[in-house]
């Protein structure tokens, strides 16, 4: 069962801006990660995944405060922003060790406007078929950020002008991604190379750097601390 | 989740997606020392070739 946490709906102070990535006013470095070390990076790639620079703000303090809660109460916390805007919609949501019920999130969006939902892993792997699949089912989530433990970030969005693949053709296309590589990251493990947890964050990345594109997606991920 | 099975099956996420459950198990799980079905077995990928196909049929004019 989600716990709303205390961080309350339009708790960020935000000027609202559309999402054409036409704000003007004086360019200041953005607020980006803190772990991530090189703001400027972080704030050209979310713009790609057609962020404003006020939900960008948003998404980089919400993400921070995000992972360091995950990391003080070792449970997942999930929350939503309004990707024109950039306003936090709703509470944070938090959930148990690997899961959280995100359904008053994605009844809370209005079918005519983009979101941008977040969540962390505590594990610090890539994106699951379940992440992508629910970015692919509710049509008004534009992005979806998952911040593992470790401080990287990860952006799947949908491209612009291309439809998205359905849920069903995501799921195929991420499966068959993982099962071609295990071979290569069993080897891995196998050697003593990587262990479980570092080869499997590797193998989910390379997964979906192989396969987004097919899908209308866009895959970004930032190294942490 | 079938018992036994530390994966969950496609159907099975597909319909959490639906109805809004995160659940990372399959990140807590990496498949290593799974039987590589649990990724995709042969009536899994089957039973999504057919999910494709509807779909297509229902977005066709």
């Amino acid at each position: 069962v989600a716990q709303a946490l205390s961080l309350g709906a339009g708790s960020c102070p935000l000027s609202g801006n559309d999402d054409s990535g036409s704000e003007r006013g004086p360019l200041e470095p953005p607020s980006g990660p803190d772990s991530l070390g090189n703001s400027l990076e972080f704030h050209a790639t979310l713009r790609r995944h057609r962020m404003s620079l006020a939900t960008i703000r948003t998404v980089a303090r919400l993400g921070n405060e995000l992972r360091e809660r995950t990391e003080r109460a070792g449970r997942e916390l999930a929350a939503l922003v309004e990707a024109g805007s950039g306003r936090q919609i709703g509470t944070i949501l938090g959930g148990e060790t690997t899961s959280a019920d995100i359904e008053l999130h994605l009844d809370a969006m209005r079918p005519d406007r983009p979101y941008v939902h977040l969540h962390t892993h505590p594990t610090s792997s890539s994106f699951s078929d379940l992440d992508a699949s629910i970015l692919l089912t509710h049509a008004p989530l534009r992005a979806i950020v998952a911040i593992g433990r470790d401080g990287t970030w990860y952006v799947l969005s949908k491209s612009p002008g291309r439809r998205p693949a359905s849920p069903a053709r995501g799921m195929l296309a991420y499966r068959e991604a993982l099962y071609a590589l295990l071979p290569k990251y069993q080897r891995l493990v196998q050697s003593g190379q990587l262990d479980d947890a570092a080869a499997w964050r590797q193998h989910t990345h390379e997964a979906w750097e192989q396969f987004a594109p097919a899908l209308g997606l866009r895959y970004d991920r930032f190294e942490g601390r | 989740m079938a018992e036994g099975r530390r994966w969950p099956s496609p159907q099975e996420v597909l319909d959490k997606a639906r109805r809004g459950v995160l659940d990372d198990r399959m990140a807590a799980v990496p498949p290593y020392d799974l039987d590589p079905d649990e990724i995709l077995s042969a009536e899994e990928a089957a039973e999504l070739d057919r999910l494709i196909a509807e779909e297509e049929q229902q977005q066709r004019p």
